[in-house]
């Protein structure tokens, strides 16, 4: 069950990994090669549809919590309404600094919740010789590193060039890490086997003396 | 405005990273306190075989030597009396001498019925260890009794 569960966490990720460098080739196609800003936009906006949807299933798929997973399953719909109602409420073609805003918010209180779940958990698991953990931490990176940009995104002119250097600077560090950790995640080999051995030597051990178990002498 | 948004990202990377910091240091104290916690599981199991087999090897020396001390001589003193000279001595004396031999080996029934019950009391068996312990105290009152 669990070994399908991870199988399932990593193709997911990879699906999400080919179609997020699919939707960036669009958006430079849209920038560079064939300028066009609203195509550009829609590109984008599409992406952070795509990149919600996807981490917030990976993360459903790493929480232990019902409801949580619950609420995941419905924040997607949630985002997907704030995006298509922040696209037709804009005036000019900006990016979703707001959906993305939600977004960061969201996925950190999430992150915090399954970092919150492991904290609980006394299973012995190494917690970082995970492919979750490092996923989880490549996330937390890069949502509290860009959370305050997209905040100042939001109130800043779009003309302000020192403000837009700052931001590339920032932007591309984040995402810099993130990507660092993220394949950090990727190369990570979950060592399942030697939490299933510490577990078998327990019970090696407990079964081994018959003195323990509360049947009548006679019968041992 | 430009330097609080700097300040501001690195604060949050901060924090982030003490985030991650303090559940990683967390998983590592609960590692190590699961670790003593199994060494000492395995501790108290290796304590509790040695127990074990310590009291085997005692419960075999009390047998070797019940029956070495006191089931051997008397299964050797009745041989003596039954004798091979048994059959050319005088019948008052050879009725005698079986009578003396039939005691003994009497005796010796007895001890080794005893020495089987002291290793599995047929109550304890029949009954259950709460009947056996029971039995136990009122054989132990009666012979201070006495």
């Amino acid at each position: 069950m669990f070994k399908r569960n991870k199988t399932k966490i990593r193709r997911i990720f990879f699906l999400y990994a080919i179609i997020t460098s699919f939707l960036v080739l669009c958006s430079l196609y849209f920038r560079l090669i064939v300028p066009s800003k609203e195509g550009y936009i829609i590109i984008t906006r599409f992406h952070n549809i795509c990149e919600f949807i996807f981490l917030s299933t990976i993360l459903s798929l790493v929480i232990i919590n019902k409801l949580v997973r619950k609420i995941i399953i419905l924040a997607n719909f949630s985002f997907v309404i704030i995006c298509l109602v922040d696209y037709f409420q804009s005036t000019q073609p900006t990016l979703a600094y707001i959906p993305l805003l939600a977004s960061c918010t969201f996925f950190i209180i999430i992150i915090i919740f399954y970092f919150f779940e492991r904290l609980k958990d006394n299973s012995g698991d190494i917690i970082f010789s995970t492919f979750p953990f490092w996923f989880a931490v490549a996330l937390i990176a890069n949502f509290s590193g860009n959370f305050l940009l997209f905040a100042y995104s939001e109130t800043t002119p779009v003309k302000d060039a020192n403000f837009k250097i700052n931001y590339t600077i920032i932007y591309g560090t984040v995402t810099f890490i993130k990507n660092i950790l993220l394949c950090i995640a990727v190369s990570i080999k979950d060592n399942n086997e030697y939490y299933a051995k510490v577990a078998n030597d327990n019970s090696i051990i407990k079964t081994e003396i018959p003195i323990n178990n509360n049947k009548n002498p006679i019968n041992i | 405005m430009n330097i609080v948004l700097i300040i501001g990202t690195i604060g949050m990377l901060i924090l982030a990273i003490a985030i991650v910091g303090f559940v990683i240091f967390h998983q590592r104290k609960v590692f190590r306190f699961n670790t003593q916690l199994k060494q000492l599981e395995e501790e108290k199991q290796q304590i509790l075989l040695n127990a074990s087999i310590r009291f085997q090897e005692e419960e075999r020396n009390r047998i070797a030597a019940d029956l070495h001390d006191d089931a051997g001589p008397l299964l050797a003193t009745a041989r003596l009396y039954l004798n091979e000279n048994l059959v050319n001595q005088e019948k008052a004396q050879q009725l005698q001498s079986i009578y003396s031999a039939k005691q003994i080996i009497d005796d010796a029934i007895l001890l080794i019925r005893n020495i089987s019950h002291s290793l599995m009391p047929p109550t304890l068996k029949n009954f259950g260890l709460e009947s056996a312990i029971t039995d136990l105290f009122q054989k132990n009152k009666r012979q201070r009794q006495h």
